[in-house]
């Protein structure tokens, strides 16, 4: 699907009137933005990632370099380009789980609690719909990303599965995973 | 009546079909409504009589454009009217935001009728100074009738009106965010002021203006 179908940039409003435009991260003009991103996430931020964000090769690996048929990382930029958040719409190769879509949201601590996580999520799902994908999901560490699961909730993901005492803080007390799932429905439903 | 200049005749493969725009309320008592256009089983028409049609030409700013058959037989329609008062579209200042639908009767679809209504509404020099939209609810679309998923009825709108200079926006307007298949496009016009866009912006997610 070409991303212009999806209409980005897309402009988003945040709570407090901050004009932000959605767009598909541009590897060769955005690595130093991204990395000025991943670098005002606090430790604790970087270390419920799942990759290293401090290893400059690993974040290339992740989200430069990666294919775009696999991963489409989308980021949230303010009106000087700064990114004020990074999504990652992951795929998967058209087998059995060619259907599905696994998303993640990550948003710099200067804008939460302004419906920026909400809303890229919002971006996401639209865009998962303009894929043609029919499953998303998107896990969290519960005790961790309460609010993005509460937010999620908003958005018609339900709880699918909780995988017991799967995550570790840096002081090594675990949590909980949480799986969750959207279904993008394909005709009307009967109720 | 309508304005002659405002006529094209469009050959289909189910023979010759009329448009005419900018038609006056009073006009449409010389035309039937095609059976195609109405209220279904599980598909009910964005506006489903002649007196609903008649309304919709009289309101103030309304611009009616109508697919006639054999001259007389109402066979599709697209219109371009102000927000409805207490929607959130109509709270733009200067108000130069539109709402623009449209549809073609069951049986007549796939004849390229859709496209050129659309296109003589759109393209009016008028709306280069205004914000056009739809509201693409998904449980309007005839999918019984299609044969097509909500994903595939929702891109045949995207490339309906993609090349008329809509794009999808964002927004967290309640109905549009209620399910995730629901689309909102906008065109901006050309000569919008910058300003207006910015409002327009704030709008898509229920912020006044600066």
């Amino acid at each position: 699907m070409p991303l212009s179908k999806h209409g980005y940039p897309r402009p988003l409003i945040l709570k407090d009137g901050r004009e932000v435009w959605l767009r598909p991260l541009q590897p060769a003009e955005d690595e130093e933005r991204l990395f000025k991103f991943l670098a005002s996430l606090s430790n604790d931020d970087r270390w419920y990632l799942e990759f290293d964000a401090t290893d400059p090769e690993a974040v290339r690996r992740e989200l430069l370099d990666c294919n775009p048929r696999c991963v489409l990382p989308i980021v949230a930029v303010d009106t000087r380009d700064a990114v004020l958040a990074l999504a990652t719409l992951q795929r998967f190769h058209a087998g059995a789980r060619g259907h599905i879509g696994r998303l993640r949201v990550t948003v710099a601590p200067s804008v939460r609690g302004q419906r920026l996580g909400t809303y890229v999520l919002l971006d996401l799902i639209q865009l998962a719909v303009d894929m043609g994908l029919r499953v998303l999901t998107a896990q969290f560490v519960r005790g961790v990303e309460d609010q993005a699961i509460r937010a999620a909730r908003r958005l018609d993901f339900f709880e699918q599965a909780v995988v017991p005492d799967y995550a570790k803080d840096p002081r090594g007390n675990s949590y909980d995973l949480v799986i969750m799932l959207k279904r993008i429905h394909r005709g009307y439903d009967d109720f | 009546m309508a304005d002659p200049d405002q006529s094209q005749r469009l050959a289909t493969k189910r023979g010759e079909v009329r448009l005419r725009c900018g038609v006056a309320p009073a006009a449409l008592a010389a035309w039937r409504l095609d059976p195609g256009i109405g209220v279904f089983p599980s598909y009910r028409s964005l506006l489903t009589s002649q007196q609903s049609l008649r309304e919709a030409a009289a309101e103030p700013e309304a611009h009616l454009c109508l697919a006639l058959a054999e001259d007389e037989c109402i066979v599709g329609f697209c219109l371009q009217r102000p927000p409805r008062p207490g929607e959130r579209w109509a709270e733009l200042r200067p108000p130069l935001m539109q709402e623009v639908m449209g549809e073609v009767a069951r049986g007549w679809r796939g004849l390229g009728l859709i496209e050129a209504m659309l296109a003589k509404v759109v393209l009016r020099p008028a709306n280069e100074e205004r914000i056009l939209y739809i509201m693409g609810y998904s449980w309007h679309w005839d999918l019984d009738h299609s044969r097509k998923s909500l994903q595939q009825y929702r891109d045949t709108i995207i490339h309906l009106l993609a090349p008329l200079g809509f794009r999808q926006f964002p927004t967290n307007e309640p109905n549009i965010c209620l399910r995730s298949e629901n689309l909102f496009m906008a065109r901006v016009g050309s000569q919008v002021p910058r300003r207006t866009i910015k409002a327009f912006h704030n709008l898509l997610f229920g912020m006044a203006p600066d």
